[in-house]
């Protein structure tokens, strides 16, 4: 794994991927290519931020398009993007990566995780280094790690975020802000426990 | 981590004002990805993935458990269907509407698992969904050549599947089959009857119509040889051999195990037990067979004068009881003397000497000396006798 900024956002549209679906459907190689390209780096963090190891990760994203060429037959477009689709699959093969290694997912954030009395504004400061942020990541819900992922890392807009997970961008943005306040109130937490052992 | 909330990127519009600190921290770091060699290791191995798939895909339709793949998943699916109603719903089904398919794929089904001394019978039974297709459609003024074939189709292996049952068996089997037989010509020469003679289907309504005389003819000749009782409740049909213009045509009688002899009756009313009365026409005349009913009237048609009998007899081209083509000397489908729809002495459609439709020197549609479709001697698609048009 390397540590970059992402590749400048060049969503496809629908009607364009319709047709390259299509065409991938008829065998067109070139064409299963550019969807390939299109989505395996953001796969690639999908399966990342949920088994926090970059050659899981790696494998993972490998496993994901195979199936994908396996099922490709058998793909509706329904008026969802591809990556929709390649999401599904993703979720699929990393719960049976947990089955089958018996690693669990991490605990995830809640509500009652960590104490409300944090300021966010100090909290987020405590992040020290990338590892630290993943790993607070990795703490969230599900679909906030994709809310997060999706909106700030892929760049895309609650609109195209929105149709990747089927939900209303007004969705969206509220569980945006639940997980930017989970985040924020994890690292507030980790902050107080640090002071909490200096203290000592 | 540095404080980054005044650098770049800005403000998101769409992040509320206390969450644009944490949004603009996470945009700002570099996300994991991976490395440009895993890329397209990655997409190397999907590329060989759907090569392998191809060829794979080329390859399937040679496989020898294809068809059996297909037929077990077809009835899989029926039986899903079936137990749903859905087959229920598509009984009334047409060729041409959506359930029709589904009617289809049942019956193919129900065949599939009917034991081998029941597939005969199916048969039949599918053969006589095959003509009511065939009649509504008729009533739609809708003639399917495809669907007169796959009647025939049914009948004959209906006749195949009856002589490879034991003696007592085929006796009902072989029954059934002269009833439908009886019906399908019936049907088909109603229906032509009702077409102009141009009609492009007049002739494949006609060469069915030969095709299963000659069903017929095979299931009686099967019978005799075997001593086997045939107990058809219907007489058999005047039958239209082929033959040129030419009212010179014969007819040819297609016995039941019965040998019924038939003489036109004056039948008052539909319903009404006809009489054996008269023998009316001259030349060419048409043996006629009335049936207490209307459905079951029938008459053949000789060189030599009209004949018919009573009640439990069945055809085509009839005279007494059919509304149509009817044996006897009336100018309208009748056989016998009566205004309309009677066996004798009407003025349309009657059989003997008829102008329209009658069986018995009517000019269309009669048995008996017409020069179309007519029952004895005439050129085009008579009952008895009653050549087709060339």
């Amino acid at each position: 794994m390397i540590l970059q900024h992402p590749d400048p956002p060049s969503p496809l549209t629908l009607e364009t991927e319709k047709k390259l679906v299509a065409q991938s459907q008829q065998g067109d190689q070139d064409a299963f290519a550019a969807l390939y390209r299109n989505y395996v780096q953001a796969i690639y963090r999908y399966c990342f931020f949920r088994v926090q190891d970059g050659d899981h990760a790696e494998d993972l994203t490998a496993d994901v398009f195979l199936k994908a060429v396996d099922g490709l037959s058998r793909y509706n477009e329904r008026g969802l993007p591809f990556g929709a689709w390649l999401f599904r699959i993703a979720h699929d093969r990393v719960v049976d990566f947990y089955r089958k290694t018996g690693r669990r997912p991490v605990v995830e954030l809640t509500d009652d995780f960590v104490s409300d009395d944090l300021s966010p504004d100090v909290s987020i400061e405590i992040a020290e280094s990338h590892d630290r942020l993943y790993e607070a990541i990795s703490h969230l819900t599900d679909d906030q790690q994709a809310v997060i992922q999706f909106r700030f890392m892929e760049n895309w807009s609650l609109e195209d975020t929105g149709r990747m997970m089927n939900k209303s961008a007004n969705a969206i943005k509220a569980l945006q802000h639940r997980a930017l306040q989970s985040l924020q109130r994890y690292f507030g937490q980790k902050n107080l426990r640090g002071s909490d052992a200096q203290h000592e | 981590m540095p404080n980054m909330s005044n650098a770049y990127p800005p403000d998101d519009p769409n992040v509320d004002r206390e969450d644009q600190k944490a949004a603009r921290s996470l945009k700002s770091l570099p996300p994991p990805a991976l490395t440009q060699e895993a890329v397209k290791k990655i997409e190397r191995q999907a590329l060989e993935r759907m090569r392998t798939r191809k060829q794979r895909a080329f390859r399937f339709p040679q496989f020898h458990s294809f068809p059996r793949i297909a037929v077990a998943l077809s009835i899989v699916i029926a039986l899903i269907l079936a137990t749903s109603g859905t087959v229920a719903a598509s009984a009334n089904s047409l060729p041409g509407e959506p359930l029709y398919a589904l009617k289809r794929l049942g019956e193919q089904t129900e065949l599939f698992f009917a034991p081998a001394d029941q597939q005969a019978t199916i048969h039949v039974a599918h053969a006589e969904k095959r003509l009511s297709e065939i009649e509504k459609l008729a009533a739609k003024g809708v003639i399917l050549p495809s669907l007169l074939n796959e009647m025939k189709a049914e009948t004959q292996a209906a006749v195949a599947g009856a002589k490879t049952l034991p003696a007592k068996q085929q006796a009902n089997v072989l029954s059934a089959i002269m009833n439908l037989t009886a019906k399908q010509e019936t049907a088909l020469a109603k229906i032509q009857s009702q077409l102009p003679p141009t009609h492009v289907s007049q002739q494949d309504l006609s060469h069915a119509q030969s095709d299963l005389a000659m069903q017929r003819q095979d299931v009686i000749t099967h019978a005799e040889k075997l001593s086997i009782p045939l107990t058809a409740q219907k007489t058999p049909t005047a039958t239209a051999t082929k033959q040129p213009a030419t009212s010179t045509a014969t007819s040819t009688v297609q016995p039941t195990a019965t040998q019924p002899t038939l003489t036109p009756t004056r039948v008052e009313t539909h319903t009404a037990t006809p009489q054996p009365t008269s023998t009316t026409r001259p030349l060419p005349t048409a043996t006629s067979t009335i049936a207490p009913t209307q459905q079951s009237a029938q008459s053949t048609a000789t060189s030599s004068g009209a004949t018919s009998t009573p009640p439990g007899q069945s055809g085509n081209s009839n005279a007494g009881g059919n509304p149509n083509n009817n044996a006897g000397g009336n100018p309208n489908n009748n056989a016998g003397g009566n205004p309309n729809n009677n066996a004798g002495g009407n003025p349309d459609n009657n059989a003997g000497g008829n102008p329209n439709n009658n069986a018995g020197g009517n000019p269309d549609n009669n048995a008996g000396g017409n020069p179309d479709n007519n029952a004895g001697g005439n050129p085009n698609n008579n009952a008895g006798g009653g050549g087709k048009k060339p």
